[in-house]
């Protein structure tokens, strides 16, 4: 059986499948951004929370 | 009000209110949309159950073209009124906008498949946002590309400017050439063109990913803002050194 050959419910299951995966890894990588830049920013003395030079 | 938010720690506030509740939001969202999307709502006639692959497929074409317009404006702002949140609003911003243009270019291959019987055309519609693609992959490269970030922002904002003419031309490819993708059903000046159950489930997964977008910019804001921030940090302890 080839990809061209899947049913309707295999189509729909790809798409969401896909869509869900490439959205899950976003919030990953956005959160994960963040939290090392907090780290960071502790590291260096400056709280994330605090007003800090601009 | 857009000076007010030109202030990032104004902004900090701002963000730590509106993202939880957009993310509570988002949740509720794709929770009821795809009860929705894969239950409730029935199968199209033509479609058959098919139909289903359009309520993640056209929010996210939505999204892609939101995203880069938005992005565009806020690097006109950036570029006008040297407004510091909207320059990172774009470099924020730009991660999200490709993923949602990925997922439409995946998700319509794979409604094109069985549809119509290929995966891929070179028509106006999927060309156009194949170039969309490109343009956010372009600009991500960009932006980060100098060893100055404020030399990559002001890059990145000309790519965006310039490539804001694709926009009218992904909206408007269906009607202007004869094109394999088919015309707008919602957006169009007289009645929508889709049944109230299709619709709905339709609505309220867009509502979905725009949440979605909007917890996931205010998140990446407050990362560049703290970069920025820590950018200003080293700077400062390097003239101190020096």
């Amino acid at each position: 059986m080839s990809i061209a050959d899947l049913t309707h419910a295999e189509y729909i299951f790809l798409a969401y499948g896909v869509t869900f995966v490439v959205l899950a890894l976003v919030v990953v990588q956005s959160w994960q951004s963040f939290r090392a830049a907090r780290c960071a920013l502790q590291d260096a003395g400056l709280a994330s929370d605090k007003k800090a030079p601009e | 009000m857009i000076r007010r938010f030109a202030n990032p720690t104004r902004f900090l506030a701002l963000a730590r209110v509106v993202m939880p509740l957009a993310a509570i939001l988002c949740a509720f969202g794709f929770g009821l949309g795809l009860w929705l999307a894969l239950a409730a709502s029935p199968p199209d006639y033509q479609q058959q159950e098919t139909v289903r692959i359009m309520y993640v497929h056209v929010p996210a074409a939505w999204m892609a073209l939101f995203v880069y317009t938005s992005m565009a404006i806020a690097a006109i702002t950036g570029f006008v009124w040297k407004h510091v949140v909207a320059e990172l609003y774009a470099k924020a911003a730009a991660p999200v906008g490709a993923a949602f243009t990925l997922i439409c270019l995946v998700t319509g291959a794979l409604w094109g498949q069985p549809m119509w019987g290929t995966w891929w055309a070179w028509d106006a519609r999927m060309t156009s946002v194949l170039v969309l693609l490109f343009l956010y992959l372009g600009y991500i490269a960009l932006v980060d590309a100098f060893d100055d970030p404020q030399r990559g922002i002001n890059a990145g904002a000309i790519l965006l400017i310039v490539g804001l003419v694709n926009i009218p031309v992904i909206k408007f490819s269906v009607d202007w050439w004869n094109t394999l993708h088919q015309p707008a059903s919602l957006t169009r000046l007289d009645a929508p063109a889709i049944d109230s159950t299709m619709l709905w489930p339709l609505l309220t997964m867009a509502f979905a990913f725009k949440m979605l977008f909007v917890a996931l910019v205010c998140l990446r804001l407050q990362t560049e803002i703290m970069r920025r921030r820590l950018a200003v940090r080293h700077q400062q302890v390097a003239g101190e050194a020096a």
